[in-house]
């Protein structure tokens, strides 16, 4: 296999060609933790609810008295909280961060499923560590 | 784009439909970096595909692929740049599949959508352009449009899958505009 760039017209050639230097070279040291790039909280937002979804429909499968159900409440825990720790800025990204209210007002309905899922996602983290703790 | 409209399995094709539009840039990552599996990645993301055709007999595969995701996974710590995020981004798309299959409560295609309608604008914004100008930015919002159009469409699952894949690869060109060459 061969990878090239630039299979596109001649504006987008130009284009390509800077991308392809920034893909190589453009180190950014602090942008794992900075909050100006949208795309990466919803990145990392998106990781976290995966891991999570995937340790939850783990646990039912898991013995209630095994080290696998105290490592996946663990493991659960640590992804929480992560998620809860971006879930502010996420939210808080302004209207002049977007070219138009249609965009804004998408942006709005998506961060508000979001919330709904980070909810259901806390209820059965409680049923499950709870579960887990009656044991 | 009313995502609300979709069922699961219209939205896991949409996923899936993007996943394989950013696969090219998780390849040139691997091959920039010397990391990840690009190779293992395309296996996985076909996996995909072939569930959604339903050809697949059991979801046991897809839970052993999920298992061994991590370690194709970009290290953003190590490899702090644009790149990376662009392959990150390939793989958490194509991991909200594998475990949307597993779990049809997920319903992950408005978010996918945004993140990589973002991750583009980085890239235009990056690049001293505006969305109205930028080619990039208008044939990929064509391509989004188009792919919505394609999963509304009355055939079967099976026919649709068949058109969507050479549909979603598009010429084998990423939606920034890498491409890959089968030698």
């Amino acid at each position: 296999m061969r990878i090239r760039i630039l299979p596109l017209g001649k504006p987008i050639k130009k284009l390509l060609s800077l991308l392809m230097i920034l893909m190589v070279t453009m180190a950014l040291p602090t942008r794992a933790q900075s909050d100006e790039f949208h795309s990466d909280q919803l990145l990392y937002l998106l990781q976290q609810k995966i891991m999570l979804k995937q340790l939850q429909s783990e646990f039912p499968s898991l013995g209630l008295h095994s080290e696998h159900a105290l490592k996946n409440i663990r493991s659960q825990t640590n992804h929480l909280k992560n998620l809860t720790e971006l879930l502010p800025s996420y939210v808080n990204i302004p209207e002049s961060r977007y070219p138009n209210m249609s965009e804004y007002h998408l942006s709005l309905t998506s961060r508000a499923e979001l919330l709904n899922e980070v909810t259901d996602i806390i209820v059965t983290y409680h049923q499950q560590a709870h579960k887990y703790s009656l044991q | 784009m009313d995502f609300n409209s979709l069922n699961h399995w219209q939205q896991l094709a949409f996923c899936t439909a993007i996943a394989e539009r950013c696969f090219p840039n998780y390849a040139l990552f691997c091959e920039i970096e010397s990391t990840g599996d690009a190779q293992q990645v395309r296996k996985m993301l076909n996996k995909v595909w072939e569930y959604l055709r339903g050809q697949l007999k059991s979801t046991k595969n897809i839970e052993k692929q999920l298992e061994a995701f991590d370690p194709l996974m970009p290290d953003t710590d190590a490899s702090d740049h644009l790149g990376a995020y662009l392959a990150l981004d390939m793989t958490v798309a194509l991991q909200s599949c594998l475990q949307s299959i597993i779990d049809n409560s997920i319903l992950d295609a408005e978010a996918i959508a945004e993140m990589t309608n973002e991750r583009l604008k980085e890239v235009i914004e990056v690049q001293g352009d505006t969305l109205d100008s930028s080619e990039l930015w208008l044939r990929h919002m064509e391509f989004e449009s188009k792919l919505i159009e394609y999963l509304k469409e009355q055939v079967s699952h099976a026919e649709l899958i068949k058109r969507l894949i050479p549909f979603a690869s598009d010429g084998g060109v990423s939606q920034v505009g890498v491409c890959l060459d089968e030698d």
